[in-house]
Parts: C-alpha cells; sequence; structure tokens
C-alpha cells in the first residue's frame, strides 16, 4: 500500500515586511566641541538617540552637561561639529536648517527669548505668520488669544507688551508662542522653570497631550524631577554622554542610574500608530484643569 | 509681507529710538538738500553771470566788415555780440560842441562833419560802458532790439548845450551831404573825459560823439562799411580759444587783433564758481560723513538686536525678510525725515542761498565800475544796464525741486540700505543659537 503524499503545497510567497518607518528625529554620533581661542571644550560625544512621535521625553542632567546644547542641536539651531541630525530619515544640513525649524520643530526658550517691542499676542501672531501655521477657524488672533487664555493670559495680559509681563507671564506666552507653531517636534528648555506649581502642572498636561493626543515629539530639558517623572521616557546627559533610564525611577532624582544609549532604540508603537494605540498617559495631575489648546492644522501650502 | 508688518510694529514700539533715527535722518538730509540746494543756485547763478558778464573779446582787423562781424555769432558759444561802425555827421538843427580858439571846428569854418556817429549793434558790450567808465544818465542804450531803429544816444553836453532831452527828434546829414537821418533820443549818456584844453576838430571833441543803431550808421557812412572792431561776449574765458579758431577761419589769421578781457568775469563769476566748489565738498562730506554716521547707528542697532534676529531664525524666518524688515525700518524713517528736510529747504533755504551768494556780490561790487546800455533810466551819477559787468545779477533763486528731493532720497536709501545690509549680512551668517547667546 502506498501511502499518497500529498503534493507539496505552492508555498506562497512571501510579502516582506514595510520597512520600520524613521524615527521623527535621529541624532547618528553626534559630538559637539566649542571652541574658545586655543581652548576646545567637548561637550556632547557621539551621541545617539532617536526620538518618536506621540513621546514625552525629558533631559536631565547637572548644569553644564550639556543639556541646552543638545536641545539647540536638536531644534536645528546649530550645526553638530559630529555626526549627523537628521528628521524623518532626512539629514538636516540637505533639508536645510531654516525650513526644519520653520515647519517642524519650535523651541522653548529658557530665556522666554520674546519680541520685546511686541504685545503677548503679537508675539504669538508672528510666530504663526514666520511659520504659516492657520488655525482651524477664527482666524489667527482670536486662536493665539484661545492659546494664552489656555495658558492663564487673560485678554488685558495679552495685549500688554511683554516687557510689562512678569517673568511667569513671559514665560507662558514663549510657550504659547511654541504651541502656536503647530510642528511635529516641540524642544523646550526648562519651561516650568518660573511657574507656580498649578501652572507648571498644566503646562506639563499639555506637553503630555500634544505628546500622546496630537503625537508631536515633546524633547524638554529640566532639572525637574517632578516634571521628568510625568514625561514617557527620561534621559540623562552627564559628561556629554547620553544615557536613559526609566520613567519609574526617574522621579528619585539618582543621576547615574540610567544605561547607555549607543544603540538605536524605537518605541514599541511605530510613529505612525494612531495615538490611542500608545502608552497610556500618566493620569492628570490635581493642577491640569485648563484647556488643552485646540490642534492647529497647518496650512497645506505654506512655503 | 510679515515682515514689514514687523517693521512697523519695532517702530512702534521703539519710539524714542526711532526719534533719534529719525532726528538724524533729518540733519543729514537737510544738511545734503542744503548742499545740492546751494549747488544749484550757484550753478544757476553762475550761468546767469556767464550770460550778463562773461567774457568779453574784441576782435579787430583791417578790412573788417559788419557783415563779417556776424558771422562770427556763433550760437551756443557767442552771448551777445557788437561791432563799431564810425561814420561822421553833421548836425542839422542843433550845434555841436566846440573847444574854440585857433584850429577849432565850427567858429566860422564849415567842418566836412562835426559829429562822430558810431553806429553800434549793443551798446553795453563798448568798452567804455561796460569797464563803467561811461554810464547811461538818463534813458536807455541801443540794443539788438533797436536794429533798424531810428534812435539814438548822445552826450550829455550835447544834450545840454542844445537842450535836448530823451524823446527829441535829432537830424543828421552825412559828411558828403547826401544823406540824411532821423533819430529819435532814446538815451544820455555821461563820457568822463573832460573836453580838451587845446583847440581841437570838433568831431574829436568827446562831447560830439553819438551812438545810433548799425543800419543809420551805414545810412551816414560814406565809404565802405569797415568797422573799428566787434566785441563778443562768451560765457567763460575757456570758449575763447574756440572764437579766436572761429574768427581765424572767418576773418584770415593775419593781422587779426584778439583781445580777451576776463576782469568782470573774475571779479563777478569767479566768487560764485567757489561757492559751487563748496557746496560740492559739502554735499560730498555730508554724504560721507552721513553714510558713516549713520552706518555705525544701524550697525549698533543690529547688533543690539541680535537677540531678535536670533528669535526670529530660531522661528525658521528667511534671512532676507530679516534684512528687508531691517531696511523698510530704516527706509520708513529716511522718507519722513526726506519730507521734513524738504520742508526746511523750502522755508529756509533761499535765506542760506542769499547769506552764501549775495555776500561776495555785495563786497566785490564796489570795486568794479561798470557802465552800459540795455536800460536804465538814472540821473546823478547814472546807471548800470542791463549786461553791464556789475549789473546786478538775478536774486540767486534757491528752490526745492523733484530733481533735488530725488538726489538726497537716492543718497539717503543708498546709505540706509548699505548701513541695513552688510552689518545684516555679517549678522545672519552666524546661527541663531549664536545669536541668542550673544544677546543674552
Amino acid at each position: 500500500m502506498t501511502s499518497a503524499t500529498p503534493p507539496p503545497s505552492p508555498t506562497p510567497p512571501s510579502t516582506p515586511a514595510p520597512a520600520p518607518a524613521p524615527p521623527v528625529l535621529r541624532l547618528a554620533d553626534v559630538s559637539h566641541t566649542y571652541s574658545d581661542g586655543r581652548r576646545r571644550t567637548t561637550v556632547l560625544k557621539g551621541i545617539d538617540q532617536d526620538f518618536e512621535r506621540g513621546t514625552f521625553y525629558t533631559v536631565l542632567g547637572p548644569s553644564g552637561s550639556g543639556k541646552t546644547t543638545l536641545l539647540a542641536l536638536a531644534s536645528g539651531l546649530e550645526n553638530p561639529t559630529r555626526g549627523t541630525v537628521s528628521f524623518e530619515g532626512r539629514d538636516l544640513t540637505e533639508l536645510g536648517l531654516g525650513r526644519y525649524r520653520n515647519r517642524h520643530a519650535a523651541t522653548i526658550f529658557q530665556q522666554y527669548n520674546l519680541l520685546t517691542y511686541m504685545t503677548a499676542l503679537q508675539n504669538v501672531t508672528t510666530a504663526m505668520e514666520i511659520t504659516g501655521a492657520t488655525p482651524p477657524s477664527g482666524g489667527r488672533r482670536a486662536h493665539a488669544l484661545r492659546l494664552l487664555d489656555s495658558l492663564g493670559l487673560d485678554r488685558a495680559e495679552a495685549t500688554r507688551n511683554v516687557r510689562r509681563l512678569s517673568g511667569g507671564q513671559q514665560q507662558r506666552v514663549a510657550i504659547a508662542r511654541a504651541l502656536a507653531c503647530e510642528v511635529d517636534l516641540l524642544f523646550a528648555d526648562e519651561p516650568t522653570g518660573n511657574l507656580d506649581e498649578d501652572t507648571a502642572g498644566g503646562i506639563v498636561e499639555i506637553f503630555r497631550e500634544l505628546a500622546h493626543e496630537q503625537g508631536k515629539c515633546v524633547v524638554v530639558v529640566t532639572h525637574s524631577a517632578h516634571l521628568a517623572a510625568r514625561s514617557d521616557r527620561v534621559l540623562t546627559l552627564r559628561r556629554g554622554r547620553l544615557t536613559e533610564r526609566r520613567a519609574d525611577t526617574a522621579g528619585t532624582g539618582a543621576p547615574g542610574t540610567g544605561r547607555p544609549v549607543r544603540s538605536r532604540k524605537t518605541q514599541p508603537t511605530s510613529p505612525r500608530t494612531p495615538p490611542e494605540t500608545r502608552p497610556t498617559s500618566p493620569p492628570t495631575s490635581p493642577g491640569t484643569q485648563r484647556p488643552t489648546p485646540p490642534p492647529t492644522p497647518r496650512s497645506s501650502g505654506r512655503g | 509681507m510679515n515682515f514689514v508688518k514687523r517693521a512697523g510694529l519695532s517702530l512702534s514700539g521703539r519710539r524714542s529710538r526711532t526719534a533719534a533715527l529719525l532726528g538724524v535722518f533729518v540733519v543729514i538730509c537737510a544738511l545734503l538738500l542744503g548742499g545740492f540746494l546751494l549747488r544749484g543756485a550757484a550753478a544757476r547763478q553762475e550761468a546767469d553771470a556767464q550770460r550778463a558778464v562773461g567774457v568779453d573779446v574784441t576782435v579787430g582787423r583791417k578790412g573788417l566788415t559788419a557783415d563779417l562781424a556776424d558771422r562770427l555769432d556763433v550760437p551756443g558759444l557767442v552771448h551777445r555780440y557788437t561791432a563799431e561802425l564810425p561814420v561822421r555827421a553833421v548836425p542839422r538843427g542843433f550845434t555841436p560842441l566846440t573847444s574854440g580858439g585857433p584850429g577849432a571846428g565850427g567858429g566860422g569854418r564849415r567842418e566836412r562833419g562835426a559829429l562822430e556817429v558810431h553806429g553800434v549793434r549793443d551798446l553795453g558790450l563798448l568798452l567804455p560802458f561796460s569797464y563803467g567808465s561811461t554810464r547811461i544818465t538818463s534813458g536807455r542804450g541801443i540794443g539788438p532790439g533797436d536794429a533798424g531803429a531810428h534812435v539814438a544816444v548822445i552826450e550829455r553836453r550835447l544834450a545840454e548845450r542844445n537842450g535836448l532831452a530823451v524823446g527829441d527828434t535829432l537830424r543828421l546829414r552825412s559828411a558828403d551831404g547826401r544823406r540824411s537821418a532821423v533819430s529819435r533820443i532814446v538815451g544820455v549818456f555821461r563820457d568822463p573825459t573832460r573836453d580838451p584844453a587845446r583847440p581841437m576838430p570838433s568831431h574829436m571833441l568827446p562831447g560830439n560823439l553819438l551812438y545810433v543803431p548799425m543800419a543809420t550808421a551805414r545810412r551816414l557812412g560814406t565809404g565802405p562799411a569797415r568797422v573799428d572792431r566787434a566785441v563778443y561776449r562768451i560765457g567763460s574765458p575757456d570758449r575763447a580759444e574756440r572764437l579766436h579758431t572761429e574768427a581765424a577761419r572767418v576773418l584770415g589769421g593775419g593781422g587779426l587783433r584778439f583781445t580777451v578781457n576776463d576782469k568782470a568775469y573774475r571779479d563777478q563769476v569767479r566768487p560764485i564758481q567757489r561757492v559751487g566748489a563748496f557746496a560740492d565738498l559739502v554735499v560730498h562730506v555730508i554724504a560721507l560723513a552721513g553714510a558713516l554716521i549713520l552706518s555705525l547707528l544701524v550697525t549698533l542697532q543690529v547688533r543690539e538686536r541680535r537677540g531678535e534676529l536670533g528669535v526670529l531664525l530660531a522661528l525658521g524666518e528667511k534671512k532676507w525678510k530679516l534684512l528687508g524688515q531691517h531696511v523698510v525700518e530704516v527706509a520708513a524713517v529716511a522718507l519722513p525725515a526726506l519730507a521734513l528736510a524738504a520742508l526746511a529747504g523750502a522755508l529756509g533755504g533761499q535765506r542760506v542761498g542769499d547769506a552764501f551768494l549775495d555776500h561776495h556780490g555785495d563786497g566785490d561790487t564796489d570795486s568794479r565800475s561798470s557802465s552800459s546800455s540795455g536800460s536804465g533810466s538814472g540821473s546823478g551819477s547814472g546807471t548800470v544796464a542791463a549786461g553791464a559787468p556789475d549789473a546786478p545779477l538775478a536774486a540767486p533763486t534757491v528752490r526745492v525741486g523733484p530733481a533735488d528731493l530725488g538726489r538726497v532720497a537716492g543718497i539717503a536709501l543708498g546709505i540706509s540700505l548699505v548701513a541695513t545690509v552688510v552689518p545684516g549680512i555679517g549678522v545672519l551668517r552666524l546661527h541663531p543659537r549664536s545669536l541668542l547667546l550673544d544677546a543674552a
């Protein structure tokens, strides 16, 4: 008796797995050195780090560790002396730093860097004009007023020259300006340093919502362990090298417990994954009852 | 055009700085405009002076006729000219002057022609008149418009002797008695030459000299119309060479007498030229100084505003728009400054022009003598006529014209552009972070 063996069924051709989308921002072997006459100081040493959409990062580190420099390189304010910074797989030098800053990245500076001859409102609308951000309805002025209001600045304060605002109010204007630009990447250098606890908590919630609901990548340089505890990923910069530690240990404020991040990492979720599939955000802190700024679609035809 | 709007916000937000920049611009524009106005007024007055004063060139040659003299009236080279055709004539109905004593004319022996009649085209160009030794005391002289008219200008002594005045009629007959002419007296002149002490023929007495138009002299002449000399007024000494060439071509080089008299020119035109040259210098110095001052100011401003530039660059603003904003800001200050300077020029320019251009005229008038022919009805020491060297030049007109404004605007905007763009480019070569760090 012979047993018939069924003919081998034709094997369907295997479909290649889709190539993973590049991270929204990648720092590859980035080093940066300052020259001061003959003296050369290397601030960042061979940084390799990917930043994903929908993620809220904090960067911790002692003063002088290069956090602000890292932020400047990532936000396209400066070119690294070695290595590459790329946005969605495109080298920034190829994309153009100005174009990158205009369309994809916004920065909240530690020193606010507001235009001092303008009102708070004008600072925000000017940024929208430059970046070409178009609010869904009501025009730029109305949108800017809403943003400022959401950050605790009423109409009278919004129409006041920024030099007549307190440090905390100026910081909120700087935040509103960055939010108004509607970019993919938001960088902030000590954004809550001059804010009271309630307002700072509200700002952190806004960052979280920008990351988790609008799919933006938010990178915040801070000394605040509390802020770091609210972020998705905590990076530590020490002696020019970047390491990552788990978010659940970030709040301890114990530096040096992270692991080196020489190898590139990717988020468990694809950058293209809808926001609702991303890791859930921590519960909203008590001081964050402020309304979330409405999403601002960018105009398609801006240049 | 958000950078234009930003420029407006910047100007209104920094009022004190804007006012300071406006002040500097007003001063620079006013000085520039003043220089241009002064230069323009000096140029106009120089041109007027060249026409009115000019350089007198006397051309003489054996066989020179009135027709040949006419051919030297080269358009564009000669402003005015006259020939002098001397003839003798006999008075009819009035008595010529006599010197008295033996040998004097008119004492009973009938002279062939007791009067010296000179035919002229333009009396003011004759040397005694242009130098001012001889002056019109009543009426006017003979000008180009009198060609063909029956007019005459007589010496004061002859007029007094016969009770003649402007408006009276003279009857003259040619020396051979064949032709006569009737002329109306239009002017009386005074020749300072005294009557000779010794007896002389009547026609040689200074009081017996009459001036009539060329046509009248030709009619009274008995021989070929040979002119003594012709006087040409040209604009400036450097044109004399051209006239000489022309005279040699028309008259032939042999025996040509060519005399250039530029004393009046030197006395009157040169000071105006000096004012013009001074105005030129003023314009250049102010333009240079203004450029430097504004460059420094704007450069300092650009440096002061590094932080702002850094912020705008960080937002992704285009560099040309940042430069555009600064240019618009400076231009927006320069244009009102120009308007204010124009207003100041319109109000005060005339006074400044008078102060510069009249000053030298007042000082020089006394040092010159003069005379002439064109017009004048004075008495006593006489009046000068149009065209005489010290005839008062028309007051210099200092007016703000579109051309002057255009030049000042061009210079002011040029300075603004250079002063903004050059330091701006230097700053904008930096990365925004460097600018922000510098500004911090």
